[in-house]
């Protein structure tokens, strides 16, 4: 396609859009609506998995060795687990590390109440390692694998928690990816049927244009610019009313959920629309491209 | 130039059993630089000839060979380059409604990606040719029949076509303008392009005096040359 023929379609093309209001607002706005949900799914998904991931980053599972391991058994058993793949990091620690840590955790500010346990450890008198994992979904089989230690005592991972956070995130995705689906079918559908009518609406115009030899990229440039400005525009707005919204959700939850929900922390919204920004643009092109191609090479062959 | 070879037209989803070809077994042959009427009666198969040089429609049976090119061989995206070379004229005119006279005659070099300052010149020189110099911004909607007319003979002669196929010219025109498009497609033909002319208009026929093919229920009843068509 020669420049010429670009400008020609994209002056055209707008044509076509004025001329076809309507029909082009329709679809238009349910491209809005479609983007605008999947934007809303993508926004918690992108979120859950950070949640997630900072979670995970933080779960640790501690194995506890047989009050009569030796130091050499004790050396042994971390050294094995550091080979394992699945491990990111092993730690050493002591039952009073240990001890400091639950206390500062869960008893800050009422040392009265440690006090009541006295020199009694409720984690019991032992050292541990504290693993963290690569992928918490190894996490099951992993703690099977420590049980079956010799010397090991106990092995503690908050495992529940865990599966069925990574199941929610499983579920959450497969949602938005079949939606993702239905919802590129129907914006297809939709722009497909808009450049029909533009088509027919044009139809006589077309013809003359064949009489004089008008080719493809003259013909058929307006349709496609037409679809492509469409799927663009049902892209950006979904981007800027979804980016209002998120703006206004974090400083909701920042402010007014903070003390109730101090897990739920959300990811910047720069960092979020980094991710979105672009596959919104992306698809809106894409939607608006394979309908109205495809619509153009079946109705309006040379 | 134009060679038809047994030509025959069926238009699909017409009843076979009853026979009815728009073309049957056409043969006939248009050399460079000819000038050509073909007459016949309504219904007798002319428009569909024209649609079949334009491969508008594909032939049923036999050959329609364009300046050398085999037209049931040509590709779809070769068509354009061929149509290129052919200027056409409708009896209805066809001009593009939302282009000024100007617009429509450049268009048609501007798909052919003509410099801008040819098509200028080209432009202007055409309707000055067809007598429309002082009416370029106007719309087709505010043209009488004749002067739409020659603003179509102005963009089908733009790119210097080796064809001119005019379907009934000047079937909505007076005899005056009915006159001047055949004296300007005469001088057209005097420069060596091909022109073919569908009409009915047997006076037309009579003054100018070419060589006359007649077509009757599809099948060429005479083909005569410059001064044997007898009225
Ligand atoms: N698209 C079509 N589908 C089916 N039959 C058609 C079609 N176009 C034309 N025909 C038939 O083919 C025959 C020839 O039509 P054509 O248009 O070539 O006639 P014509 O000589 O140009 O007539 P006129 O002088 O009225 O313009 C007619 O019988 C017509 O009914
Ligand atoms: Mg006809």
């Amino acid at each position: 396609m020669s420049f010429r023929a670009f400008r020609y379609s994209l002056k055209q093309g707008f044509i076509n859009i004025r001329r076809n209001k309507i029909f082009t607002l329709a679809s238009i706005g349910t491209m809005v609506a479609c983007l605008f949900m999947l934007g809303v799914f993508l926004t918690i998904l992108i979120n859950f998995n950070h949640i997630v991931s900072s979670a995970e980053s933080t779960i640790t599972i501690s194995v506890y060795f047989n009050k009569d391991a030796t130091a050499e058994q004790i050396a042994e058993i971390g050294k094995n687990i550091k080979a394992r793949d699945e491990v990111d990091t092993v730690e050493y620690r002591t039952a009073e590390q240990a001890w400091q840590m639950f206390s500062d955790e869960y008893y800050s500010g009422n040392e009265d109440l440690i006090s009541s346990f006295g020199d009694d450890n409720p984690l019991g008198d032992s050292d541990s390692y504290l693993v963290t994992l690569k992928d918490i979904d190894n996490q099951e089989e992993f703690s099977a694998y420590l049980k079956n230690i010799t010397g090991v005592r106990a092995v503690n991972s908050p495992e529940a928690t865990m599966k069925s956070l990574s199941r929610l995130n499983q579920i959450i995705s497969v949602t938005s990816i079949s939606l993702i689906v239905i919802l590129f079918l129907v914006s297809i559908f939709l722009i497909s049927n808009t450049i029909v009518v533009a088509i027919s609406v044009r139809r006589e115009e077309i013809a003359i244009m064949r009489y004089i030899g008008a080719g493809n990229s003259y013909i058929r440039g307006p349709f496609v610019v037409e679809g492509v400005t469409i799927g663009l525009i049902g892209a950006l707005i979904p981007i800027g009313l979804l980016y209002g919204l998120y703006v206004l959700f974090t400083k909701y939850v920042s402010e007014d959920l903070s003390g109730m929900a101090s897990w739920l922390k959300l990811m910047p919204v720069n960092d979020v629309f980094l991710y979105l920004a672009p596959i919104c643009i992306v698809l809106g092109i894409g939607i608006g491209l394979i309908g109205s191609v495809s619509t153009v090479r079946k109705h309006l062959k040379l | 130039m134009v060679n038809f070879d047994h030509v025959t037209m069926v238009y699909p989803g017409s009843n076979k059993l009853l026979d009815n070809k728009a073309l049957d077994d056409v043969s006939f042959r248009i050399r460079p630089g000819e000038f050509v009427f073909v007459v016949g009666a309504s219904g007798s198969g002319k428009s569909t000839l024209i649609k079949l040089i334009l491969k508008e429609l594909t032939a049923t049976e036999g050959t329609v060979t364009v300046m050398n090119n085999d037209l049931s061989t040509v590709r779809a995206k070769g068509m354009p380059l061929i149509r290129r070379q052919m200027g056409v004229v409708f009896q209805d005119f066809r001009l593009l409604k939302d282009k000024n006279v100007y617009e429509n005659v450049a268009f048609a070099m501007q798909i052919v990606e003509a410099p801008k300052k040819e098509i200028d010149i080209r432009v202007h020189e055409l309707l000055s040719m067809v007598g429309l110099g002082n009416k370029e911004s106007s719309y087709p909607d505010e043209l009488s029949g004749g002067e739409q007319q020659r603003v179509a003979l102005a963009r089908a002669m733009a790119n210097r076509p080796k064809i001119i196929l005019a379907d009934e010219p000047t079937g909505n025109l007076d005899v005056k303008n009915a006159n001047d498009i055949m004296r300007m497609l005469e001088r057209e033909n005097s420069r060596g392009t091909t022109v073919i002319v569908v009409t009915h208009n047997l006076d037309i026929v009579r003054d100018m005096n070419k060589r006359v093919i007649t077509i009757n229920h599809g099948i060429i009843t005479s083909d005569k040359g410059e001064g044997e068509y007898e009225f």
